[in-house]
Formats: C-alpha cells, structure tokens, sequence
C-alpha cells in the first residue's frame, strides 16, 4: 500500500505467517488424499492387516501429520520475524503482535492450527477413500462441493456457511467442541463406509 | 479376544511406525512448502 | 506468487505420486529426513528468542499518538504564530533549517524552481538586518496511521544566485514500514480481524519558509511564489 504526496512516498507492507498455515493445510489434505492411493496402500498388504487396522495406523499417522504440521507452522511467525528484520532494507516496523501477544495466546493458535489441519487430514483421507471405493466419485465430489458454493442456505453458498461455522466462531471452546465432533465424524464415516472394501482393490 | 486385542494393537502399532518410516518423504514436503511460503513473505 | 504456489502443488502431487509407489527410494532417505527435520524445528525454536530480542521502533515513532488532525493543527498554529511574529519561539519549538545569506541588492526575485509543489512564503522585512537574508525552513510532519515519520522528512533546497532566491523541491523520500500481524489461525480468537481489509491514512504538514529581509527590499517580477507578508 502507498500513499503518494508529490515528494513523498510511503509504503505500508503487512507480514503475516497465514500463507504458511494455509499451505500447510493444504498439504495436509493432499497428504490423506494420497494415502489412499494404491501406491501407499501395498505397505498394507505386508503386514497381516484388516481394513480396521488400516484405518486406524493412518488416522496414528494423520494425528502425527498435524501434530508436526501445526507445530511447525505455528512457529514459523518467530522465523518470519526474524527474516523481516534481516531484510526490511531500511525500513520500520511499527507494529509487531509479537511484542503484544501473551503466552497462552500461541498456544491456544497452535492447538487452533492443529484442529484445522486435522480436519483438513481426516477430510481428505475421506475423499481419497471414497474416490478408491467408486471412480465416478471422482467426478461427483469437485461437482457436488462447487455446487455447495453455490446453492443457497440462508444467505451464503452451503460451503461458505460450512466454512463460516468454524472459521467465524470467536469462543475457543466451542471451535474446538464443533471441530472434534467434525473430525470424529468424518473419520468414523470412512470407517464405516469403507468397511466392506478390500485392503488392495 | 483378548488375545487378537493384543495383536490388532500390536498390528497396528508396527503398521504405525512403519508408515512413518516409509511416508517420511511426506514431511520434506513439508519442510519445503513452509520454507518456501516463509522466503516468499 | 499464486503461480508458484499452483506449480508447487502440482510438483508436491507428482513428487508423491512417485515415492509413494517407489518405497525403496524412501526408506534409503528416511534416516537423513529425520535429521532434516530436526534441522528446521531447531531453527525454529530458536528463532523464537531471537525474534524477542530484535529491536523494535514502534516507541519511538509513537510520541503521542498521532492522527491526521494534529498536522492541520500544527499548520494553522504556525501560520498563526508567524503572523504574529512569534518566529522565535516556534523556531525553539520546531524543526527547522536555516540559511543565511549576504545580499547587497535593492530588489529580491523569489522563484520556485519545481512545479509540483506549494511553499507558503513569509516575508518579514526587518531593521536588525541591513545586507543580509535569513531564511528559515519548517519541517512538515508526516503522519502515517498513527506514526510520526516527520524524521525522516528531507528539507526543501534554499540557494541565492545572482539577484534571485530559488528555491527547489525537497529530495524524494520513500518511507517504508511494516507491520506484523497476527495471522490466521490466531487471529481468530485474538487479535483485532482485519478481514474487513485495512485502511491507512497519511497526512503531511504544508511546506512553510519565512524569510527575513532588510526593510525596503523590492521582490522583483520574476517572483513566482504567493507572498505573506509579517508586518
């Protein structure tokens, strides 16, 4: 942002580490997407393993992925700060959250952080499972979630009002109520829906 | 029943560790997004 | 940025794709992966007491908190204090900058040699002073949101040629700063949300020169500037 008099000129660069979070859940997502693919599911098949079995050493596995994922991502601000500085070229930072933040707030981000990476896991393993189960899905779920955007509930799209649910919700213990029942859910739903499915299909 | 409790724990722990072994080219990934979405700030 | 970011994730996709059904290659790296890892947890955790050791300006910038009526203010109370003739005290009080200069001549052209911007002129025509001109330049402050930045303001140019004043426009000056904010996923629970998007607001203070002349001084026609004259 600048604002430019006739001999001055002021630039105004806003920092923040959310690309680094949004990254991340990406990553997450595409992560449980791909393991459900063939590839990683052949590690199944040497050991003498059910689908339950299956399923429960990759949600051990997500609950890692996040757990590593947002301790990392959660930390990066202090790095971001540290590269801003090395490089700010001469200029000032006139406002730093660092300076104003207390402790139990970075905690309290990086259990945010953690919740939302692991329903972004635990949303993709289903995904991924559910496009193994039946192909056509494939094409039905990208179909069905722009739908989602664009069907209206109340006022917003169904997906933004989904998103808005968790993302609007000020209260940490109702977003993290709301988020442990979300993921419990969709993981006990891959469960369950592919519960008659073979280990390698 | 007791006894398969023990070896689908046992099953599953083995599996566990050994998708962390294997799937550990998981969290390079990692590492190069976030450092790159730092670099890039 | 968004390109790199869509290529990324589409190398990230093949990369996994690959490996995935490769197990060996990955088993021969898990060891070296592990130090890596360690490698860039280390140096986040240790970035965490550095970033709380670096310097940072904010307490110096922040005077009293600054808004964009405090330049307008601070301008009409020096034109009204020059009108009056309280130089002096405000020369004590302000930044300023101050040029002398010998001047034998009867007749003065004042010209500004730059187009783009406006000086508010003073003249005060004065006994103390026989053959010489004193010119005396106020630094504008310069308000960005609620910083002071007047410091980093560069002067306007005072030079005496021949039997005329020129005066020239301040050296550009680009203010850079920065603010670090609370991203997501802390700001949803801390923080002021700037979801809304953000405003910014800069105001600068007028270019003001009072210039002290021997009494009698004529200004000559080649003068392009607005004259206030101090009785």
């Amino acid at each position: 942002m600048s604002a430019g008099f006739d001999i001055f000129e002021v630039k105004i660069n806003y920092y923040s580490a959310s690309s680094v979070f949004v990254l991340t859940m990406l990553w997450g997502f595409i992560t449980a997407f791909l393991l459900t693919t063939k590839g990683y599911r052949y590690a199944d098949f040497m050991f003498v393993t059910n689908r339950l079995t299956s399923h429960l050493a990759n949600g051990l596995f997500l609950l890692t992925m996040s757990f590593l994922g947002s301790l990392t991502a959660s930390l990066s601000p202090f790095l971001i700060r540290v590269i801003i500085f090395i490089y700010q070229d001469e200029g000032h930072i006139t406002e730093d959250f660092l300076m104003s933040a207390q402790a139990h707030e970075f905690i309290i981000g990086f259990a945010t952080a953690f919740l939302y990476l692991l329903v972004f896991s635990v949303l993709g393993y289903l995904f991924g499972m559910l496009i193994q189960f039946n192909k056509a899905l494939q094409v039905i779920i990208p179909v069905v979630f722009l739908g989602g955007l664009m069907i209206n509930s109340g006022e917003q799209g169904m997906i933004i009002s989904i998103i808005n649910f968790f993302m609007m919700e000020s209260s940490f213990v109702l977003f993290t109520l709301k988020m442990i029942v979300s993921i419990l859910v969709i993981y006990l739903s891959t469960i369950l829906l592919t519960n008659k499915m073979e280990v390698i299909r | 029943m007791s006894l398969a409790k023990i070896n689908m724990d046992d099953t599953i722990k083995k599996l566990y560790l050994f998708k962390l072994n294997s799937y550990s080219g998981v969290f390079t990934t990692l590492i190069f997004l976030q450092i790159i979405s730092i670099i890039s700030i | 940025m968004g390109m790199l970011i869509i290529l990324v994730i589409i190398g990230l996709i093949v990369y996994f794709m690959k490996k995935g059904i490769d197990n060996k290659i990955i088993r021969s790296n898990s060891k070296g992966l592990k130090w890596l890892f360690l490698g860039y947890l280390s140096i986040l955790v240790l970035s965490v007491p550095v970033a709380f050791l670096l310097p940072i300006e904010t307490e110096s910038l922040k005077g009293e908190i600054a808004k964009g009526d405090v330049v307008h203010e601070q301008d009409i109370y020096i034109e009204d204090a020059l009108l009056k003739g309280e130089i002096e005290e405000l020369v004590d009080k302000n930044k300023t900058e101050l040029w002398a200069f010998d001047y034998e001549n009867d007749v003065l052209n004042i010209e500004q040699k730059a187009e783009e911007f406006y000086v508010a002129v003073y003249l005060e025509e004065t006994s103390e002073y026989t053959e010489m001109i004193e010119a005396t330049y106020f630094y504008p402050r310069l308000i960005v949101d609620e910083w002071d930045f007047s410091n980093e303001v560069s002067p306007i140019r005072v030079e005496l040629k021949n039997n005329s004043l020129n005066i020239y426009e301040p050296l550009s000056v680009t203010i850079n700063h920065g603010e670090f904010e609370m991203g997501f996923p802390m700001s949803q629970f801390y923080g002021e949300s700037k979801m809304m998007g953000r405003s910014s607001s800069s105001s600068m203070g007028g270019q003001i020169l009072y210039l002290k002349v021997p009494e009698g001084l004529e200004i000559g026609d080649d003068t392009n500037v607005d004259i206030i004259k101090v009785e």
